[in-house]
């Protein structure tokens, strides 16, 4: 026999309380002065025995009363016994809905199977059973409206995320365990997609662990996939998207399947449009993959969908692959120079302008890179916000006044790219970018001497700007202020062959601060006249105006961020997913951020590309989302799996035309609260009228 | 100055005597006032001489037979008008302390003495008060002078209960100790030993007295209303008791009833006079009852 409640068995503790009131009544008397004790004495001595006796039943039919209505609560189950009323059964059932479950199956689906098994599976639960049930990542609160259930496993939706099961496991366990019922069932419908078992011995010691306590139905769907090929990446090569400017597509392709597979196309689109020819696999072995390059240009300013898709597999979730690229018609540079030199090719922004556009004159007008240099006395005139990013090369003090407006600037989404050189004077710095704005993360050393050799820079290991470590090993720096850890938050992408900080990254409020301790000309060095140069500075660019790109590209079930003007912060945006134009939209508000509104979106689980409206805003913005790359391996549970599972599990191979109705057969066990309680209403009968026939006078 | 006088001098002493001999008036007078008759007549009825007619007399009791044959006017003279002596007994013991309302038996004892003493007195007869529990503990010998009555209401109002009954040595001694042959007014609750007590009325009757036994109750003693657990404490040393009343009741009213007909039918035998009286009938009402059946009794 086992209890529901067991905790509440403590109440058989409660026994005590008819003793207690019962000894405390015998203490508690009315105190009468009397005379005719003789008459009273007679009488007591003639009814003492019986009063005793009466008094002792009473209080065993009200001991076992309490005891019984303590046993009641506690909720005994008979196990082995059924057909008792008031027994109840709690069931979870999690259908799978990750990526894998979108297997084509003749006319099929595997969750459409699964949604199959689970509808077989409610019918097979009793009247009044709560279920709770849940996809494998959303779980809805257990409910007995066993129809309101039935609507909610045809609500559940396929997915492109990778499911952790484990996770679903546990939270179907929790909210079994927070119900009272005699028989606790657990189902977990699945294709039994192997990614998604993870650490097969701990899930399946955990499964072991649930099936203590809960009957456990693994229910699988399903067969064994043969032919999956898919995207495994798409990269577009370019770090500045422009109008009608051409780029690199990079896209691989791999056969995760267990056949051959030849002759597939590989299609560009963009906005859904074809874009080109498209590159046709020949052939591709199991196992194996194949990359290729395609073009693509964007036909306005503005976010674009960029896809790769391809067909002719049963896994169709990895097929098909979107990014969203935002085009810029110009990107405007403002170069600050700190020392213009005598001629132009002395002056300190030289190699900078070049390498920002390196076209020749005539061609520059048309280069979506468009810098301008001013020098340091005319800053005053010069409007920030028309500018993408501004660099300051060597320039000595920040003016008071363009410290305050350079700190607004970036707090709301520009950039700034800091080169150092004989003139900066590190105290104007510290003073006014450091402490009072915080807008640069680190110090300026005041007192940095020149090293006795000239130093390498090498990239840091997270390399953010994916700089070339050869191409970089040809540079010489022969001098760079120091630069000190300050109160910001900071990334280095360089060091100093010495491990001294060569650049660093950090973010403010929407914007991005980039700081070079060396020289932009060749005083310190001779980057600039390396090849390492162009694309360093192009990628510090590309860094800036990608920040505000942040976040649109991410993986299935991931939370998209996106960061907007903090004017915004507060007001609703609509989600809508682009391929499903009929689906409604995911309504949200964006949130208030550090110098920014925050958008935050954790409901993307289907690839492809969404669209954000902003109240209030006319552009509206395009974020893509991938599927989840795990899922693409089509491997299931082997058989010896299976069979290890089964020792704890009971295993059901989901076959719709054969074992309809075979969930719940072998339900057993019950509970005796309900007999319980006619006891217990018997003997609060019994007690009445005792109690009623002991005081009446005698 | 002695220790009595002071005591007779004490004012509230006196307050007390005072109300209690007003109250007495009161009650008998109030009692008079209704009945127009000389209401003491009906203790001692029996003829007694004959005696000339003076101016004054009522010619009610002229004996016309004899002024018939003498032709001389006689007044029949009767026992009543001899100085008889009615002996006051009181129960002073402890268990008359009880009462359940506002008086208590012994309260209602003492009211019921005075009273008697009143009218006693007023007849001209004497009057002697004993107060006892284990023995006689205030006693007043007889006197017939209307001014003795304040000395009674004092002792009465005075005495306050200390022991435990024992009725049967103090009639005993009571017997042995009146003379003359009395009425004996034993006022109590008679909760004593029924047999002993039987025989020392028995020894008053021997000696030729008239015995009147008033039982004092108090109503929860009759009726033992209690309810819920109750620890009941004996009034004379007894043990404490403690039980549930409502179960019991039965039982107790079966006891209580066998003893008040058995004591009444036995005192009835040895031809004395039984009166059951409860401390919340009024007590005009008990003597005028009782003087009312005294008279048609004695015919």
């Amino acid at each position: 026999m086992n209890f529901l409640n067991q905790a509440l068995l403590w109440g058989l503790a409660a026994v005590s309380l008819p003793v207690v009131i019962h000894l405390l009544n015998r203490r508690r008397f009315r105190k009468v002065p009397w005379a005719a004790m003789r008459f009273l004495k007679v009488s007591v001595e003639q009814n003492q025995r019986r009063m005793k006796l009466e008094d002792w039943i009473l209080l065993l039919v009200r001991c076992a009363m309490i005891a019984l209505l303590a046993f009641l609560m506690a909720r005994p189950v008979m196990e082995g016994l059924s057909g008792v009323p008031g027994s109840k059964v709690a069931a979870a059932i999690i259908v799978d809905n990750s990526a894998s479950m979108g297997t084509r199956e003749n006319d099929s689906t595997r969750l459409a199977r699964a949604q199959e098994a689970a509808h077989a599976i409610l019918s097979g639960l009793p009247g009044g059973t709560s279920v709770a049930l849940a996809g494998a990542f959303h779980a809805h609160e257990a409910s007995n409206d066993l129809a309101l259930v039935a609507s909610r496993i045809d609500e559940i939706s396929q997915t492109d995320r990778h499911a952790d099961l484990q996770q679903s496991l546990e939270g179907a366990a929790r909210s079994l365990k927070g119900q009272a019922a005699s028989v606790k069932e657990l189902y977990l419908v699945t294709d039994a997609h192997a990614p998604e078992w993870g650490n097969f011995a701990a899930l399946e010691a955990r499964l072991r662990e649930i099936a203590m306590g809960v009957k456990v139905h693994l229910v699988t769907v399903g067969a064994p996939v043969r032919s999956n090929l898919g995207i495994s990446s798409l990269r577009p090569a370019v770090t500045l998207p422009s109008v009608d400017q051409p780029f690199r597509v990079d896209v691989d392709v791999t056969n995760h399947g267990a056949v051959s597979m030849s002759a597939v196309p590989v299609k560009l689109l963009v906005d859904g449009q074809v874009e080109g020819e498209p590159w046709i696999i020949n052939e591709l072995k199991p196992g194996g993959s194949q990359s290729a390059t395609l073009y693509a240009s964007l036909p306005s300013p503005g976010y674009h969908r960029v896809t790769v898709m391809l067909e002719g597999d049963e896994m169709p979730f990895d097929d098909r692959r979107t990014v969203v690229m935002n085009a810029r018609e110009k990107v405007s540079v403002l170069l600050v120079d700190g020392d213009p030199g005598q001629e132009a090719r002395d002056s300190e922004t030289f190699f900078l302008r070049h390498a920002l556009a390196p076209v020749p004159e005539e061609e520059q007008a048309d280069y979506p890179v468009q810098p301008s240099i001013v020098s340091v006395s005319d800053l005053g005139g010069e409007n920030l916000d028309q500018h993408h990013a501004v660099v300051l090369a060597n320039v000595a003090d920040v003016p008071l006044g363009f410290a305050d407006r350079l700190a607004s600037y970036v707090e709301a989404g520009g950039g700034l790219i800091i080169f150092a050189g004989g003139n900066l004077r590190p105290e104007s710095y510290n003073t006014l970018l450091h402490r009072k704005h915080g807008l640069l993360p680190i110090t300026f050393s005041p007192d940095g001497e020149a090293p006795a050799e000239p130093r390498r820079a090498v990239p840091t290991e997270t390399n953010p700007l994916e700089l070339d470590g050869d191409l970089l090993a040809g540079v010489m720096f022969r001098d760079a202020l120091g630069l000190e850890a300050g109160d910001g938050e900071y990334r280095p992408a360089l060091r100093y062959d010495d491990g001294e900080l060569a650049l660093v990254e950090s973010e403010y409020g929407r914007g991005k601060v980039f700081v070079f301790n060396s020289s932009a000309d060749l005083d310190w060095n001779d980057f600039a006249i390396r090849p390492a140069f162009v694309p360093f500075v192009n990628r510090l660019l590309g860094r800036i105006i990608q920040n505000r790109e942040n976040g649109l590209n991410v993986e299935a079930g991931q939370t998209l961020r996106h960061r907007a003007s903090a004017a915004l912060a507060g007001r609703p945006a609509t989600v809508y997913e682009m391929r499903d134009p009929e689906a409604l939209g995911y309504l949200t508000t964006l949130s208030e951020g550090e110098g920014s509104s925050v958008l935050e979106f954790d409901r993307a689980d289907r690839a492809g590309a969404y669209q954000v409206a902003i109240e209030g805003e006319a552009e509206p913005v395009l974020f893509s989302v991938r599927p989840s790359e795990r899922e693409s391996n089509p491997e299931v549970l082997g058989s010896q799996q299976l069979e290890r599972l089964g020792a704890s599990v009971e295993l059901f191979r989901w076959d719709s035309d054969s074992n309809k109705g075979s969930f719940g057969k072998e339900r057993k066990g019950a509970e005796l609260w309900w007999p319980l309680l006619l006891v217990v209403i018997v003997f609060a009968g019994i007690e009445i009228v005792l109690a009623q026939w002991f005081s009446r006078s005698k | 100055m002695d220790a009595e006088t002071r005591k007779l001098l004490d004012p509230r002493a006196i307050a007390r005597a005072e109300a209690l001999g007003m109250n007495a008036r009161f009650i008998v007078e109030g009692y008079m006032a209704g009945e127009h008759k000389s209401p003491y007549r009906g203790f001692a009825i029996e003829f007694a001489q004959h005696r000339e007619y003076a101016p004054g007399d009522d010619v009610r009791h002229l004996d016309w037979k004899v002024q018939a044959k003498t032709e001389r006017y006689y007044i029949k003279q009767y026992e009543q008008e001899t100085n008889f002596v009615a002996h006051l007994l009181l129960d002073g013991s402890e268990s008359m302390k009880y009462g359940s309302g506002e008086i208590s038996k012994l309260e209602y004892g003492k009211m019921m003495a005075a009273c008697l003493a009143y009218l006693i007195l007023h007849q001209r007869d004497a009057v002697a008060l004993g107060i006892f529990d284990e023995e006689v503990q205030e006693y007043l010998p007889r006197s017939d002078n209307r001014d003795n009555l304040f000395r009674i209401m004092d002792r009465l109002a005075g005495f306050e209960p200390l022991r435990g009954t024992r009725l049967a040595p103090v009639l005993h001694g009571m017997a042995g100790q009146i003379k003359r042959k009395g009425i004996v007014i034993v006022i109590s609750d008679f909760f004593d030993d029924e047999e002993e007590l039987l025989q020392s009325v028995q020894h008053l009757r021997f000696k030729g007295h008239e015995v009147i036994m008033m039982q004092v109750l108090d109503p929860c003693e009759i009726d033992f209303p209690f309810t819920g657990n109750v620890e009941f404490e004996g009034l004379e040393d007894l043990p404490i008791i403690r039980t549930r009343p409502s179960q019991i009741k039965k039982s107790y009213h079966r006891e209580f009833e066998k003893f008040r007909e058995r004591l009444r039918s036995d005192v009835e035998r040895h031809q004395c006079h039984f009166v059951g009286v409860r401390t919340d009938q009024p007590l005009d009402e008990v003597l005028a009852n009782y003087l009312t059946f005294r008279k048609s009794t004695a015919g």
